[in-house]
This record gives C-alpha cells, sequence and structure tokens, in this order.
C-alpha cells in the first residue's frame, strides 16, 4: 500500500510540474479520406494562417448545429489563409450518413472520415463537438468544446485574435 | 505489480527527461462513489476510479501508457493496472504502431476495436469498474499512398466485459491475423479485400475473407461489404446507398448476418439502426445480433433555409431463432428549430415493435429546449413520454429534466424519471420515482467537474455506435477530467 502512495504522489508531482511547464500542443501531418473517397493529408489542406478543425459526429446534435455556423465562418475568412476541417468521428454504424449531412448543411469546407477517431483520441479530446484551432506551424492556439447559440461569436473573435 | 510500478517510474522517467524537445499530453478521469445500487441490501460504499493517459510524442514518433486503477472496500474488486502502452511511427507513408492500439477493418464486419471517451464500465456479476473500449495488443504496419492502402496486424483483442481483475491471458482469448489490401480506381472508387485468420486459446481457429466496394457514382455514395468464414456458409453482407440534393438528403441501407459472432465478439456489423440520443429511446434501441440478423434502414433528411432540420428515420431488424421470426420496426420523426434568437427546441415522435422485448406498440414523444434568459443564463427544460404494451398490460416511462447554465461554465439540473414498469418496481409499489442532481463546473477545456446526487436509472446505453449496459445507482458520485499540454 505505501508503494502505490509513493507511485500515485509521484504521478502528481509530475503533472504538477508539467502543468507549470506548459507549451502549445503540436499535431503531427495526418491522412484520410474525404467524402469524395479520396485521400488528402492536413499539410494539403492546411490553411497559411490558422486550420480550424472540428470533431463531429452524425448522431451529435450540436455538431450539425455548428457546422452551418462554422460554414458561415469558414467563407467570411477562406480568402485570409484560413483552413477549416471537419473530421468526422462515426463509427461503422453511422458513417454512411456523413456525406449526407455534410452535404444537406450545405457545408463548403473539407469533411474527412475517421472511422477510429483516431486524431480526436490521439491528442485526448473527448467531447462532441470540439474544435481546434491551428497556427501556421500547426500549434493548437485555441479549444472549443460543446456548441450552444453565440458560440460563433466566441470563435469568430478567436480567429481575429489569432490571424494577426 | 512491481513491474507494471517499474515500467510506470521508467515512463516518467522518460517523459519528463524529453519534455523539454517534444509534447506531451496528460488526461485524467478520476471518480470517486459513495452508494450502492438502489435494491441491494448492502450498505453503501465508497469506490475510486482513476484512468490516468500519457502521451509523448515527438516528430512521428509516439508512446503513450495508461494507467488504471479501482480501489474499493470489497476484496477482489481492486486493481491497479498499467493498463495500455503503445509505440507509434507515423511518418508519410508509413503508419506503425506495436502494444496496445485500435484498428478497424472495413466497416467492422470482421473485426473492430473503439474507444468510448469518459464512459465506465461496470459489470452486475464482477462489480469492478473499468473503461469502456475494447483494443488490442499486438502490431499493425499500415503502408498509405494516393491510390492504395495495405495493412498487416497481428494482435490480442480485448474481452472488455471481464474488468482488469482477471489475469491478461484470459481478458484476450482471441488473436487475430489480418492482411488488407484497398485500391482506389478511376474517380472515388475504391476496392478492398481482407483476409483475417482467428485463433482461440484452446486451439480452434478460423478464416474469414472480405471483399468491398465504395465510392461515388452519379452524386450516390455506394459501400457494399461481404464477408465469409472460409470453413463454412456463416456471413455477413452490409450495403449502403447514399444520395443528396440539395436541402434533401437520403441513406439506405442493408444488412444480412448470418451466425456472425466472431469469438468472444470482436468484431461489430453496422447495426443498421439509428442511434439516438434521446433517453427513453437509447434506453430501448435495437441492439444488432449477427448470430441472424437481416433488415434495412432508411434516413432521410431535410434542412430548411431557416435552419430548421426534420430527419425522418425507419428501421426494419428480422432475428430468427430456433425457427421463430422477431420483427423489430421502428418509425421516428424528428423537428430540430427556433424561435426567434433565444429559444431552440427540437422534438420526437417515434413509433416502435419489438416483439423480442415484448414490448409492442411502442409510443415515445419528446421535447427538448434551450431557452436564453439572457446573455449568461440559459433554462434547459427536457420531458420524454413513452408507453409500450408487454404481455397485455401497458408500461409508461416518463422524465423531465430542468437546467439552467449559467455563464457557459455551470450547468445544474434536476432529472426525474417515473415508470410503472414491473420489471423496475418492487412489490407493493405502483410507481417509481428516479431523483437525481448533477452539478457541473467546466472552467475551460482542461478541467472539468461533476458531483452528481440522488438515484440514476440505469440500462442499455448506446455512446458512439456502441451500446453497452450501465449499473442503476444510488448516491454520490463526484468526477474530475483534466488534461495537461506540455
Amino acid at each position: 500500500m505505501v508503494n502505490y502512495r509513493l507511485l500515485q504522489l509521484l504521478i502528481v508531482v509530475a503533472c504538477l510540474t508539467f502543468s507549470l511547464l506548459g507549451s502549445a500542443q503540436q499535431l503531427d501531418d495526418f491522412t484520410l479520406d474525404n467524402i469524395e473517397n479520396e485521400q488528402v493529408s492536413l499539410s494539403e489542406i492546411k490553411g497559411d494562417a490558422l486550420t480550424i478543425i472540428d470533431f463531429w459526429a452524425t448522431w451529435c446534435k450540436p455538431c450539425t448545429k455548428a457546422m452551418p455556423k462554422l460554414n458561415t465562418l469558414y467563407n467570411q475568412y477562406k480568402d485570409q489563409g484560413v483552413s477549416m476541417i471537419g473530421i468526422s468521428c462515426d463509427g461503422p454504424r453511422s458513417i454512411s450518413k456523413v456525406a449526407a449531412v455534410a452535404n444537406t448543411l450545405n457545408v463548403d469546407y473539407h469533411i474527412l472520415k475517421d472511422i477510429d477517431c483516431e486524431v480526436m483520441n490521439t491528442y485526448q479530446y473527448q467531447a462532441f463537438p470540439t474544435l481546434i484551432m491551428l497556427n501556421a506551424d500547426n500549434e493548437v492556439v485555441y479549444v472549443h468544446e460543446g456548441f450552444s447559440n453565440g458560440d460563433e461569436d466566441e470563435i469568430k473573435a478567436a480567429i481575429e485574435e489569432n490571424i494577426k | 505489480m512491481r513491474s507494471a510500478q517499474r515500467w510506470i517510474l521508467f515512463v516518467l522517467v522518460i517523459l519528463i527527461s524529453f519534455q523539454l524537445a517534444a509534447q506531451i499530453n496528460i488526461s485524467n478521469l478520476a471518480e470517486f462513489q459513495y452508494g450502492k445500487l438502489p435494491d441491494e441490501s448492502a450498505d453503501p460504499f465508497p469506490s475510486f476510479y482513476d484512468r490516468a493517459e500519457i502521451d509523448y510524442r515527438k516528430k512521428g514518433f509516439s508512446i503513450s501508457t495508461t494507467i488504471e486503477q479501482y480501489h474499493t472496500t470489497f476484496d477482489g474488486r481492486s486493481y491497479f493496472d498499467l493498463s495500455q502502452v503503445a509505440l507509434g511511427y507515423k511518418k508519410k507513408k508509413w503508419d506503425v504502431k506495436v502494444g496496445n492500439i485500435y484498428e478497424t477493418l472495413g466497416r467492422g464486419l470482421l473485426l473492430r476495436s473503439f474507444e468510448i471517451q469518459g464512459a465506465l464500465l461496470e459489470d452486475i456479476g464482477f462489480r469492478s469498474r473499468n473503461y469502456f473500449h475494447r483494443d488490442m495488443l499486438g502490431a499493425s504496419v499500415k503502408y498509405k499512398i494516393k491510390k492504395a492502402t495495405f495493412q498487416i496486424l497481428r494482435a490480442d483483442i480485448l474481452n472488455n466485459v471481464l474488468p482488469p481483475t482477471f489475469d491478461r491471458e484470459g481478458r484476450r482469448t482471441d488473436l487475430a491475423t489480418a492482411a488488407s489490401a484497398k485500391v482506389k480506381y478511376l474517380k472515388g472508387q475504391e476496392a478492398g479485400l481482407i483476409f483475417m485468420r482467428r485463433d482461440q486459446d484452446g486451439g480452434n481457429s478460423q478464416n474469414y475473407i472480405s471483399g468491398l466496394l465504395n465510392g461515388t457514382v452519379s452524386g450516390l455514395d455506394y459501400y457494399a461489404e461481404y464477408a465469409t468464414d472460409l470453413d463454412n456458409d456463416d456471413f455477413a453482407f452490409y450495403t449502403g446507398l447514399t444520395g443528396y440534393a440539395g436541402a434533401f438528403s437520403f441513406t439506405v441501407e442493408y444488412k444480412n448476418y448470418k451466425n456472425f459472432v466472431l469469438g468472444a465478439g470482436i468484431n461489430e456489423p453496422p447495426a443498421g439502426v439509428k442511434q439516438q440520443t434521446y433517453r427513453v429511446l437509447n434506453r430501448s434501441i435495437h441492439v444488432s445480433n449477427p448470430i441472424n440478423e437481416e433488415g434495412y434502414q432508411l434516413d432521410l433528411f431535410y434542412n430548411f433555409n431557416d435552419g430548421t432540420i426534420i430527419n425522418f428515420n425507419h428501421s426494419l431488424a428480422v432475428n430468427t431463432f430456433g425457427g421463430q421470426s422477431f420483427s423489430f420496426r421502428q418509425f421516428f420523426l424528428e423537428l430540430q428549430s427556433s424561435i426567434g434568437e433565444n429559444i431552440e427546441y427540437k422534438g420526437f415522435v417515434d413509433f416502435s415493435q419489438d416483439p423480442f422485448k415484448g414490448e409492442q406498440n411502442r409510443i415515445s414523444v419528446g421535447l427538448y429546449s434551450d431557452i436564453a434568459l439572457s446573455q449568461n443564463f440559459k433554462f434547459i427544460p427536457e420531458v420524454e413520454y413513452q408507453t409500450f404494451e408487454r404481455s397485455s398490460s401497458s408500461v409508461y416511462n416518463f422524465n423531465m429534466l430542468l437546467g439552467l447554465n449559467i455563464k457557459k461554465k455551470y450547468f445544474i439540473s434536476v432529472l426525474g424519471e417515473l415508470t410503472d414498469d414491473p420489471f423496475r418496481i418492487n412489490e407493493g409499489q405502483s410507481n417509481r420515482l428516479y431523483l437525481g442532481s448533477t452539478i457541473r463546473y467546466k472552467p475551460s477545456y482542461k478541467n472539468t467537474f461533476q458531483l452528481f446526487l440522488g438515484e440514476r436509472r440505469g440500462g442499455p446505453q448506446c455512446s458512439a455506435g456502441v451500446c453497452y449496459e450501465i449499473l442503476d445507482f444510488k448516491g454520490v458520485e463526484l468526477r474530475w477530467i483534466g488534461k495537461l499540454r506540455i
């Protein structure tokens, strides 16, 4: 029992140390299929200034509520070097609906399919939807979880702040 | 256990040594409970569950570990486990993973692993608690180029019903060895072939093959996969077609599964039934049974200019056992819309026949609202009602949630669930009320604190496409989810 406590104490101390030393999270390049069934990499579709990644699923109501608002932001900022990517985490049960939902919602930005939700899990994001904003070096500069009315204003403010 | 501790210390030393030159992601889920199953005679007892995931990555190389522990006052239920260690290398065309990995072949007809974030599994038989996931212990090598993907893997699949109190070998009795190739041809067309061998502890082995076609033709997306056991006539066939025109879209799916539960359940063919987020529908969802199931699903979706969305879904699933057929039928209609800028709502009507569960003429209705009282306050009322006939008597389920969201950081809610289901009420009772309250504080995405007080109704639950059973609970539960980025 003493060993367990010592071990737990070590973990806590390590975590606290890490938290004091915090720095930006950075995404590695990844490759997924888009809804046109073509393989695309983050490096191919990232923005010159910012890349916004929205992790979503067809069964997630706040996700589908957010997508038209995100699409508006995308069209507003795409000429300023902002790219937007929606990564669907739909598994085998609902992946067939991804293209249908994205097209019906008139989404203009890239939609990629990640049946194992590997990208989202790798970087330990857990809520749907989760939106992350990357700078030109793929460093995460902004994270937003969930979506309710008015959140698009917060996301817009974050774009304005980080696009500089 | 000493070996596990040495491993953890080793990994920590590595992480600390390298943290200046790389990035480290840490997430932790801790949950303290003081309570019991509402109907058990035992006294309430305390328990503590924790799962820490530490991930180190640098220039395509990664090492991750997961430490899972559960402590309670009962002998035989507690454990401390280094439950996952994985090494990965991802660079350009190569993706190599060794250790505890997640992979799905095709649409899961042969093999599916998954991780349901934040979900804990507690089996009524073992009464221990563990993370709800199905990983594989082994290795996978994937080679991706624009026109093709090749993969080989060999891994022991986790039987996630068994908690870490079981020995490691006992939890992984199925060994899968697979090779797959997917080739893209013309524009947006893909064909694939998967071969898999499954060796079960005890010497049995089976060989399977699966072929798939996937693509887009004239605005229609199609997917078809057929998998069969090479040693007998067992098979699984799944196909789906999706089309869209302007604001309208449809998806049609067909499935036919014959004796296709592989091993301890290492595969999961598409269910072909809509996953529901409404409480009464999620709880009474049809769980696909690949031993013998045939059926279809139709999903229609229309998006009006003002943002109003209508969704209609119909599914049929026929299970035949011992010459008797059970036909699950569901008709679901949902409307999502808003009134002005401050009121959003969604409502549904559902009619189902579920003879396998003995539930006939099941009617469910519900209305969820989100009312902005001011910029910082939102009132969230949700109400659902369900009724059905079982053994010639009528049963109802009613639930109501009243929630308040303050400044997007605080969420306070009270959920009451009333039922007269004979499977739920005790002798002498005419109905039963489950009453619970949740208080959540989320100062940022890095930390979420949640307190639950009261009684919670369990039952089947489906999340991220995977269904599992949660137990009733009565007591106090405190959960913390934290994330650190270095």
